[in-house]
């Protein structure tokens, strides 16, 4: 049920990783992984977080999440900063949130039983032991579709996608009001993904849960997302209500769009490929960060950067020209002209 | 229109007949691998064609043995794995011009160095691992080059070239003469030009590397050459991988998920490109997916597999359209959908089996909602159940659901 009450206000957050290099370890430069993004979350909502990767997706989420510090700005969750929570306070905001991963074999434990991997977080907060605390995990095992019989078992003995339950039903341990998704599905086979975002889905309504929904697949996110965030090269390029296959009005949003292959021999054939790769974050470009690769781009692009300006709706865009240029991604759908592959 | 597994059982590879524009022909195609867990039964009765000039995708889910199909087809496959039984039809044309059939699996292992990287070229999922790390760019597909190709003539090209070009730029030398002469003696050796030494030869696959980084369009291909792979950003060392592959003019391409570690702007360029270079160089292509996306978008015919089996092969429009297959249907409809927005996907329960044990009769019968006694029994025969259309399946879905046998 998505309110319009913000459970997270992100303000002017910074994440710059420092980069060592010599004998003396000096500082030779950062990567701006995320740089100076603003948007809230609402609760009950599925935010979806969508771009390329090392775009600073996993950094934006682990940031919100305090699993690392950040450089600047402002994470506040139910109208308290984080950064001011302190000791044993933190502990018990911590509670609030909860994170899914890719890869589930790398963060379970493989010499650690499901029961134990579950049970883990209710045990080390006091919550929950012994017998009581064995039908606590049962519980969430079985929300998550597995059942008794699983319980003494480890992760080896699982599919892919019964792992993936797994470390949701731990996710879930300690009744959140928040989870991050970093690409839960990233790793899984169509079919099983199906099965995972079907339950994530039902999860969300059953416990009125908020999710930030991180993922490099464009039909997936839009799958599963009331909101589009579009990141690029630690920005936020453009945040939409709609449907970012239909609305996308920054040049970036547009070219990904276009790029999606679609399972659809109808819409085949795309008329612009966006050319070049996305540069270092240790030296984005100036001005706006895309203008390297944008055929749209001026010189006012190479110079100032671009604030998020409100289109109209609730859709946020980042581009001096935003509403003004001709994307034509629309007629390229089913467009089946050929361009030259770029050099 | 059953089709026995069988029809045609050719004992030497010499009464084989295949269509002209069959390049490839894979069949009764069965890989195992002897592990100690037991016998991975990875391919069972593989069957599909390639045709000239065709981009085929092979498509399917994890572990369901599109790598192991590929590996076969080049001889590959390694301890503990072994192939089994079947054909790799592949047919080529020899010296003379004529088409001549060779059962790849019936080649010794020289024929075969002469077939791969040559005839028959592979490009592999992970670009960090290949090419090698530790030597440039230049000097590994130079390296392929020299091991695969002849370049006596273009060792004597080069040197024609030269020679006129000094020409061009001094025309009244006091050597005209002789130039012009040592010219036409060059010319009337390239029928049969002498070899090189190997310091022309080296020479010649340098500026063959370059021609061929050029034609994946790696931008300053004269630079690249002396990079190291981990100088390249992920799109281009898959170039570089994909000019590797080309340097030799293969007739096929084999791109095993060489797109899938990219980001999607890249991998739309290098697909793009594949398509492109496939006409350039009258080559073919198989395209080995998880993506369905990529198969609408860049792929001409379809083998889907499940479990070691191709359980549909038919061409891409008819692939999505009517979708006959239960499996193939499940899959189309497990995605979700750019131009619908639901609420819950369609999901195939279960999970895709273990090939030690793998279910009797069709491999899909514990997942597939239209299962019947019978799917548990008997594996369902390959059958072209429309024209060019073919699947094994016992209950045929799409347009062709309640047909009766
Ligand atoms: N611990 C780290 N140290 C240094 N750089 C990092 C670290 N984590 C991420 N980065 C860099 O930050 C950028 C963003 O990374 P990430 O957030 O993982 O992107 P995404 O999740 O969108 O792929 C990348 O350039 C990455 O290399
Ligand atoms: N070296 C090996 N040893 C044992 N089993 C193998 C080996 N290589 C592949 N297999 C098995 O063969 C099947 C098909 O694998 P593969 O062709 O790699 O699948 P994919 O479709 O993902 O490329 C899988 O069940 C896999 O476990
Ligand atoms: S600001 Fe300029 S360079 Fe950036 S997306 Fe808009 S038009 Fe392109
Ligand atoms: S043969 Fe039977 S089990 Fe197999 S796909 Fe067809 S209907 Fe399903
Ligand atoms: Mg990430
Ligand atoms: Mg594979």
């Amino acid at each position: 049920m998505t309110s319009s009450e913000e459970l997270i206000q992100v303000r002017n957050l910074k994440k710059y990783f420092q980069l060592t290099g010599g004998v003396f370890r000096k500082v030779m430069g950062y990567v701006r992984a995320v740089d100076d993004v603003t948007f809230d979350i609402y609760r009950g909502e599925t935010l979806g977080l969508v771009g390329e990767s090392g775009c600073g997706k996993t950094t934006c989420g682990r940031t919100i999440m305090h699993l690392i510090p950040k450089t600047a700005g402002e994470i506040i969750f139910e109208g308290k900063d984080v950064s001011e929570i302190k000791g044993g306070d933190l502990r018990e905001f911590r509670k609030n949130m909860g994170i899914v991963f890719q890869d589930p074999m790398a963060s379970l434990d493989p010499r650690i039983t499901i029961k134990n991997a579950v049970g883990e977080p209710l045990l080390v907060n006091g919550i929950a032991k012994g017998f009581r605390l064995r039908n606590m995990v049962l519980e969430l095992l079985q929300k998550v579709g597995l059942s008794e019989d699983h319980l003494n078992r480890f992760p080896h003995e699982f599919s892919g996608g019964q792992r993936q339950r797994i470390c949701i039903a731990r996710a879930l341990a300690l009744n959140p009001k928040f989870i991050v998704m970093d690409e839960p599905t990233s790793s899984t086979d169509v079919s099983v993904q199906a099965q995972t975002l079907n339950l994530m889905k039902d999860l969300q309504k059953e416990f009125n849960l908020t999710y930030l929904f991180i993922s490099h697949n464009l039909s997936v996110v839009k799958h599963m997302s009331d909101r589009v965030a579009v990141m690029y090269l630690g920005k936020i390029v453009e945040m939409t209500p709609g449907d970012i296959f239909e609305d996308a009005m920054h040049p970036y949003s547009a070219a990904l769009v276009s790029a999606v292959p679609v399972p659809d021999p109808s819409l085949r054939g795309r008329a612009h490929i966006l050319a070049g790769e996305v540069p270092s974050p240790i030296n984005p470009p100036s001005g706006c960060r895309f203008h390297p690769r944008c055929r749209f781009a001026k010189e006012r692009c190479m110079e100032e950067i671009p604030e998020l300006r409100d289109m109209g709706g609730g859709q946020l865009v980042a581009c001096h020209f935003a509403g003004e240029l001709d994307l034509g991604y629309k007629e390229e759908l089913d467009a089946s002209s050929t361009l030259a592959v770029e050099a | 229109m059953v089709a026995s597994q069988d029809d045609t059982s050719i004992e030497t590879t010499n009464d084989i007949r295949l269509d002209s524009d069959t390049l490839l022909l894979v069949r009764g195609l069965k890989t195992n691998f002897y592990t100690y867990e037991g016998v991975v039964k990875a391919l069972d009765n593989v069957q599909f064609e390639l045709k000239r000039g065709d981009t085929l995708a092979i498509v399917g889910e994890t572990g369901c043995g599109k790598s192991v199909t590929a590996k076969s087809i080049l001889r590959l496959v390694d301890s503990p794995g072994r192939i089994e039984e079947g054909q790799i039809l592949f047919q080529d044309v020899n010296e003379e011009g004529e088409n001549v059939i060779i059962d790849l699996l019936q080649s010794t292992e020289d024929e075969m160095r002469k077939i791969r990287g040559n005839k028959i070229a592979i490009v592999f999922q992970d670009p960090a691992t290949y090419p090698n790390p530790v030597f440039r760019i230049g000097d590994q597909i130079a390296e392929v080059i020299a091991l695969h190709q002849d370049l006596s003539r273009d060792v004597l090209e080069m040197k024609i070239a030269r020679l006129e070009d000094a020409l061009r730029t001094n025309p009244d030398a006091e050597n005209v003469e002789e130039i012009t002469t040592r010219i036409e003696e060059y010319k009337s050796q390239l029928d049969s030009p002498p070899p090189p030494t190997d310091k022309e030869k080296k020479e010649a696959a340098k500026k063959r590397t370059v021609e061929t980084l050029k034609l994946v369009r790696m931008p300053s291909a004269e630079q690249t050459i002396n990079q190291y792979p981990h100088e390249l950003s992920g799109g281009m060392r898959q170039r570089a991988l994909i000019a590797m592959a080309l340097s030799c003019n293969p007739r096929i391409l084999i791109a095993d998920e060489a797109t899938t570690a990219l980001d999607v702007t890249v991998q739309a360029q290098v697909l793009k490109l594949l398509n492109v270079l496939k006409t350039e160089l009258d080559a073919s292509i198989i395209i080995i997916t998880h993506d369905l996306g990529v198969v609408a978008e860049t792929c001409t015919r379809v083998a889907v597999m499940y479990a070691g089996v191709v359980v549909e092969y038919t061409n891409t429009d008819e692939l999505f359209s009517d979708p006959i297959h239960p499996y193939t249907s499940g899959l189309l409809r497990a995605i979700p959908k750019i131009t619908e927005k639901v609420e819950h996907l369609l999901q195939i329960t279960g999970t895709v089996p273990n090939l030690i044990h793998p279910p009797s009769g069709c491999r899909f019968h514990p997942r597939c909602e239209f299962a019947t006694e019978i799917c548990a029994q008997q594996r369902p025969p390959r059958e072209e159940i429309k024209p060019a259309h073919w699947i094994e399946c016992h209950h045929p879905q799409g347009s062709m659901k309640g047909r009766k046998r």
